[in-house]
């Protein structure tokens, strides 16, 4: 009797198997594919010296030939709904700036980041993937070129450039401790279908402390940001 | 707390009709739940249902609900303390601004019971979950639809405290 109503408990292990979804393509749909790199998952400190590997937070988006934002693609949860652990008052300003300025909607703390109380749902939202993301897009309209930009950033990824130590106000203060270190890296390119692959280029690295939306060039005082991602490809399904 | 309150609603029909069951209340980092044993009955395994608020999807609110049904064995039981296993299997509804997703899970405790009195006891269980689900996330714009494959998944390891009393 023990044996009979334990396997009709245990039967429930059959209902918990999840089948997995995919994604079907048509004719000009595109594919973007994120293929992780050496450095996509980073060690994030938790207590006692337990330290957990973490994903990095990401934004796609898309913008106009002209530098206007559009919309956004996707946008991982944690900054979507300022869902962070640990991380005290610190709004992460310093996270995916030049994606929250070229967004341009300030909220009421006077930040470009999305609140608990005013999350971002414009746009497909996520915990950040383990492993290689595609999403599949498929435009309304596709006389006119656009612009893919994508930006990626891991929090405590110091190193000798942007340290844990630097003073707020200095050029390498990166939010302080839980800030980002390394700043947020961006990826580029335009989409104009005359060709069947785009592969995203490395534009600039963006303000470290989060208080703009520039974007600077200067890679040698990155190391291990520029290994978040091995490649970000734009296919033009046929 | 709206659905704390619920939730204690939902087990004050069966105080009526307990003899020697149990009621039971318990807390995790990442839920709280309470509970309904039935024990009066003559089978070694119990029964026991659990309702409770938990914060395991993409935000940190305690807005997703699950309901569980266990089957709980007590290994060893002394005046004390004991020691007990249990299976379980419930359904998590996660609940943020973004989606609204459901889950099948399951997973087997093992528990530490001290018996404070005959009728009042603390426990502490630890085990293991398994819930996971591939979902299709799509988002619908002037400018494009975007569909991707997301993923919710439940915190592998159970671990929380509680108290009960017994009826």
């Amino acid at each position: 009797m023990h044996i009979k109503i334990l396997c009709f408990l245990l039967s429930f292990i059959g209902i918990g198997a999840c089948s997995n979804p995919s994604l079907s393509y048509t004719n000009n749909n595109l594919k973007i594919e994120i293929k992780t790199g050496a450095h996509w998952l980073h060690e994030f400190p938790i207590l006692f010296g337990i330290k957990k590997e973490n994903p990095p937070q990401f934004a796609i988006w898309l913008e106009d030939t002209l530098g206007n934002y559009l919309s956004t693609i996707y946008v991982t949860s944690k900054i979507a709904n300022e869902s962070w652990l640990a991380n005290g008052d610190n709004r992460r300003q310093e996270a995916l700036p030049h994606w929250c300025f070229q967004r341009g909607v300030k909220y009421t703390d006077g930040l470009y980041l999305p609140t608990k109380e005013n999350p971002f749902t414009d746009c497909i939202t996520g915990a950040t993937p383990k492993t290689n993301k595609t999403i599949q897009l498929d435009f309304e309209k596709v006389d006119e070129p656009v612009v893919i930009k994508a930006e990626f950033n891991h929090s405590t990824d110091w190193n000798d450039y942007f340290p844990e130590k630097a003073k707020k106000g200095n050029a390498n203060y990166s939010g302080g401790k839980g800030g980002s270190g390394q700043p947020a890296i961006v990826y580029s390119d335009t989409i104009d279908y005359q060709n069947s692959v785009y592969q995203l280029e490395l534009i600039g690295r963006s303000s470290a402390d989060g208080s703009t939306g520039d974007l600077y060039n200067d890679f040698e005082k990155l190391t291990s940001a520029k290994e978040i991602i091995e490649s970000i490809k734009v296919e033009v399904v046929e | 707390m709206r659905y704390i309150y619920f939730l204690i609603l939902c087990l004050v029909p069966f105080l009526d009709c307990m003899a020697q069951n149990q009621l039971s209340v318990e807390l995790s980092p990442n839920k709280f739940a309470v509970g309904y044993q039935y024990n009066n009955f003559n089978f070694p395994i119990k029964p026991k249902i659990k309702i409770g608020v938990s914060n395991q999807d993409i935000d940190t609110g305690f807005n997703d609900i699950f309901i569980n049904a266990s089957a709980k064995m007590q290994l060893r039981n002394r005046k004390n303390f004991g020691f007990y296993s249990q299976i379980h299997s419930g359904i998590y509804i996660a609940n943020n601004a973004q989606y609204h997703q459901n889950l099948i899970f399951w997973g087997s405790d093992f528990g530490f019971n001290y018996n404070i009195t005959n009728e009042h006891q603390l426990f502490i269980e630890i085990g293991y979950q398994s819930g996971k689900k591939y979902y299709i996330e799509s988002y619908h714009n002037q400018y494009f639809t975007a569909i991707s494959i997301e993923k919710l998944v439940l915190s592998p390891i159970n671990l929380s405290v509680g108290y009960c009393i017994n009826f």
